[in-house]
């Protein structure tokens, strides 16, 4: 019941800024922190205690939905990551946002995001899980374009949400198959299921559809490209989110799922595989990129990569360091974003190069970018720097020829990240080429320094501090049942020290002389940023959607009534003539009952009768006057009535001649007085339309017979053959049909002639009108 | 006998969508007024045609299942009814617009839609 009221208590934040107006903004700023903390509180009270609580509530049974909440250690952790980095970065918000007049609004968000992303740590439920996702993603949408009224964030919001929401569409898929093949979504029932099936085919697309889901998630090669983008958000929603806690989502699912999947091949191939470019790519992309903050979600987008990856190679001592590793990129990322944030909010400039100069002028903010650079070069003593060595320590482990692959490919990676982080180091150093770049120190730019300074020490404290390590190694018994990794600071001794270190050493020394060369040849820099191709080809992709939609929308709603007719009658046409092959034995066994034994004998009259009829059709068609169709047309209708008459339906019969009457001399009336115009035709689509045409009326005359043959119900005919005479007292079955059995829908269908009469009269009645005039 | 009449259905139909086709909005109407005659013969067709056993109590017969099946015959009558409202409204639909935009080229309509 406690995991629950935490997720509840971080969306009751959401709706405090509405129900708190009168309130002074500061004062209602602060209060909104209340319910994330005695969230925060509850988590710390749970991770003390041993079991792991559950919470089940059935919800909607019959399709496998249920508020089904689990936390063990590892979840519990996350979670308060979450609510910890939340705090603090919303602390930051109120000052970074105190100016902006929609701030309610992104406060709703960002608290509904946090609540969103704790239920999603916290479902054990697959399809409960789904629906966080999606919340996350809206909520994303929703803070990147929170400043609207430009261009750019516009763009950027929809990037986002179409590439993380399509990808949730393929994750809800993949859970679906997942349902199929096992019976259950329930993630700890799920283990054992999945072992004995037999489904390789599907198994392995939901796993391709899920790690699709993952992969535009958490930002991977090819869909990395959002998150470089979706930095048009404000500082502590790009801190927040797309650096700290949503992009996690994905690599959170796929530490959820890893040992679900462990046992299957294409699961390891395709996060080792993606993982490890994308690792790769973010490296080398966040070198070229001149923005701050988009160079540091690129090297948000090749951690996350390297995470992938380390869960796709998947042994037990490999997670747990990745673990480790994304602890501390959460913390070190928040801090170098909102590091980012101050600098926008004082100076207004987001490139690396307007920040020369920095040192002279703010040395204590500039401690807070050097302590956070330090932590993401992964320097000794850092947060990072252990996680590291604990990766580096379960890569000895591995294969040899493992080892090579991954050493290589961790020292290139890093190498890299490393040389953007001596350009972050050394370009505030340099002396300002420009003087425009000025900061104003003031009583919130203090603030707005101090929460990156916190999590900046956060990132270096954290291994030093007794207690908190502790935290980590129990974490390391606890989180994925099969992990046993004896841990404790003695069991380096089992490798030397200096080979640990090495890929470390090397990595950092080529990083640095990466660094200082791109500095020199300060050209290689492109001023307005890159654009990824990636980037493009969506870009291409969106605006051929656009223009093919628009294109095929021009081709259908022309605004011809005859090409709408001619699509219609087509449509109809396809259906009936797949159901004609289809069902082709059963239509040809009722016309050969119609055609070799006929019920009723065909008497000359009745071809007499139907010949008129068909003449007057050829002549409402060949009609060279209107006077002659009408005539035509009157023909057809008396062959109708007398059609009537001989079949035992008088009613109809004399129905048929008042209106058929009626109708005559109303088209008579009505093209009197107009002037008389050839009726052409066009020769150029007549051949197709009376294809079409012949194809229809054939299709018609198919749908007659079968529908005079086949009884598909017992008919209800008798009940008011038997009850008209002595219920109802009528002699006349179908008047009494008409006004006591059916009663209603005689009055609906006088109600409709009514109107149509009234339409009528007053389009007549608005002609005398106008000619009065 | 019902084949005749599904020939008869089908010749309906297709005069009726033929003329729709056309440009003419006086053609459109003459099409309409095909296709329902076209519809209501369908139905009353696949209702069982039976001769000289109206569904009506007199003298000469009074045994319900003797009678031919009254439900087609109440819908067929509805069907006449309502084709009647419908054509009578197009007719002067089309008279109103054939007096105001001086055409009765279906196709002219679309100009209308764009001023």
């Amino acid at each position: 019941m406690l995991i629950p009221t935490t997720i509840l208590l971080a969306l009751s934040s959401a709706l405090l800024p509405f129900l708190l107006h009168p309130l002074n903004k500061l004062l209602r700023n602060i209060i909104l922190t209340i319910p994330p903390l005695l969230a925060l509180l509850i988590i710390i009270s749970q991770l003390n205690s041993q079991e792991v609580p559950s919470y089940q509530l059935s919800w909607l049974p019959s399709l496998g939905l249920d508020l089904y909440f689990e936390s063990s250690y590892f979840q519990l952790l996350f979670g308060f990551f979450i609510l910890f980095i939340g705090i603090f970065i919303h602390l930051f918000a109120v000052i970074y946002l105190q100016n902006d007049p929609s701030q309610k609004s992104w406060f709703f968000w960002f608290f509904m995001f946090m609540g969103s992303m704790l239920g999603l740590i916290f479902s054990a439920n697959l399809f409960l899980l789904f629906l966080f996702w999606e919340l996350t993603s809206l909520a994303s949408f929703f803070l990147i374009g929170h400043y609207y009224e430009q261009e750019e964030a516009r763009k950027s919001a929809w990037e986002a949400l179409l590439i993380t929401g399509g990808g949730g569409l393929c994750l809800l898929t993949g859970f679906i198959m997942i349902f199929i093949i096992t019976g259950s979504v329930n993630l700890p029932e799920l283990q054992d299921k999945f072992n004995n099936t037999s489904y390789p085919l599907l198994t392995n697309i939901a796993i391709l559809l899920i790690i699709l889901g993952i992969m535009t998630k958490s930002a991977q090669y090819p869909f990395h490209f959002w998150l470089p983008d979706a930095m048009t958000a404000p500082a502590p929603a790009s801190a927040y989110l797309h650096s700290a806690t949503m992009v996690k989502a994905g690599v959170f699912l796929s530490f959820r799922l890893s040992p679900i999947f462990s046992n299957l091949y294409l699961w390891h191939v395709l996060l080792v595989f993606f993982g490890g470019f994308t690792f790769f790519w973010g490296a080398l992309c966040c070198l070229k990129e001149n923005s701050i903050k988009k160079a540091l979600a690129y090297t948000t987008v090749s951690t996350l990569g390297l995470l992938t990856c380390l869960i796709g190679i998947g042994t037990p001592e490999i997670i747990y360091s990745a673990v480790l590793l994304m602890f501390a990129h959460a913390i070190y990322k928040a801090g170098l974003f909102l590091f980012a944030g101050t600098i926008e909010f004082t100076t207004h400039h987001k490139y690396l190069s307007k920040i020369e100069g920095l040192w002279r002028k703010q040395p204590l903010f500039f401690m807070v970018a050097l302590l956070s650079i330090y932590s993401l070069a992964g320097f000794p003593y850092t947060f990072s720097f252990h996680a590291k060595e604990e990766l580096i320590r379960s890569i000895y482990r591995l294969n040899p020829s493992y080892i090579v692959m991954f050493s290589l490919l961790l020292i290139i990676g890093n190498s890299l990240i490393i040389g953007f982080s001596t350009r972050l180091f050394i370009i505030p150093l340099l002396r300002a080429k420009t003087k425009e770049a000025t900061f104003h120190p003031g009583i919130s730019s203090f603030l707005l320094t101090n929460i990156p300074l916190f999590f900046a020490i956060a990132g270096i404290s954290i291994p030093l501090s007794k207690d908190l390590t502790g935290i980590f190694h129990k974490l390391s018994h606890n989180f994925i049942p099969n992990i046993v990794v004896e841990h404790s600071q003695n069991t380096t001794g089992h490798f030397q020290h200096y080979l640990l270190l090495l890929p470390s050493i090397l990595s950092w020394s080529i990083g640095i002389v990466l660094g200082f060369y791109i500095i020199w040849k300060g050209n290689i820099i492109n001023e307005q940023g890159i654009t990824p191709f990636a980037t493009r080809l969506y870009q291409h992709i969106i605006q051929q959607l656009l223009l093919q939609s628009d294109r095929i929308t021009r081709f259908f709603q022309n605004g011809k009534l005859r090409s709408y007719l001619q699509t219609f009658a087509v449509a109809v046409l396809i259906v009936s003539f797949i159901a004609i092959v289809t069902e082709w034995e059963i239509i040809k066994a009722n016309i050969l009952t119609h055609i070799v034994r006929p019920e009723h004998k065909i008497t000359k009259y009745d071809f007499i009768l139907t010949s008129i009829i068909i003449a007057g059709i050829f002549g409402v068609i060949f009609a060279r006057t209107k006077l002659t169709a009408v005539i035509c047309l009157g023909i057809i209708g008396y062959g109708m009535a007398i059609v009537f008459l001989i079949f035992s339906a008088p009613d109809l019969a004399m129905t048929q001649f008042i209106i058929e009457t009626l109708t005559v001399s109303l088209f008579v009336f009505v093209f009197y007085h107009l002037p008389e115009q050839p009726l052409y035709r066009r020769k150029t689509t007549k051949y197709q339309n009376l294809f079409i045409c012949t194809l229809f009326g054939i299709v018609m005359g198919f749908l007659t017979l079968s529908a005079s043959s086949i009884q598909t119900h017992p008919s209800i005919s008798s009940y008011f053959t038997t009850k008209s005479l002595n219920e109802a007292h009528g002699g006349n079955i179908v008047n009494v049909i008409l006004v006591d059995f059916r009663g209603f829908d005689t009055l609906g269908e006088i109600t409709v002639l009514a109107i149509a009469g009234i339409g009528t009269y007053a389009l007549l009645r608005y002609q005398r009108l106008k000619n009065h005039e | 006998m019902e084949w005749l009449f599904a020939i008869l259905v089908g010749g309906l139909y297709s005069a009726g969508l033929y003329l729709m086709l056309q440009r003419n909005m006086f053609k459109l109407v003459l099409g309409m007024c095909l296709i329902s005659h076209g519809a209501n013969l369908l139905i009353f067709t696949a209702g069982g045609l039976t001769r000289n056993l109206p569904p009506i109590f007199s003298e000469a017969n009074s045994i319900p299942a003797q009678m031919t099946d009254p439900l087609p015959q109440a819908f067929v009558l509805t069907a006449i009814v309502i084709s009647f409202g419908v054509t009578a409204f197009l007719l002067v639909l089309v008279h109103r617009t054939h007096k105001i935009l001086n055409t009765d080229d279906v196709d002219d309509l679309i100009k209308t839609d764009l001023q």
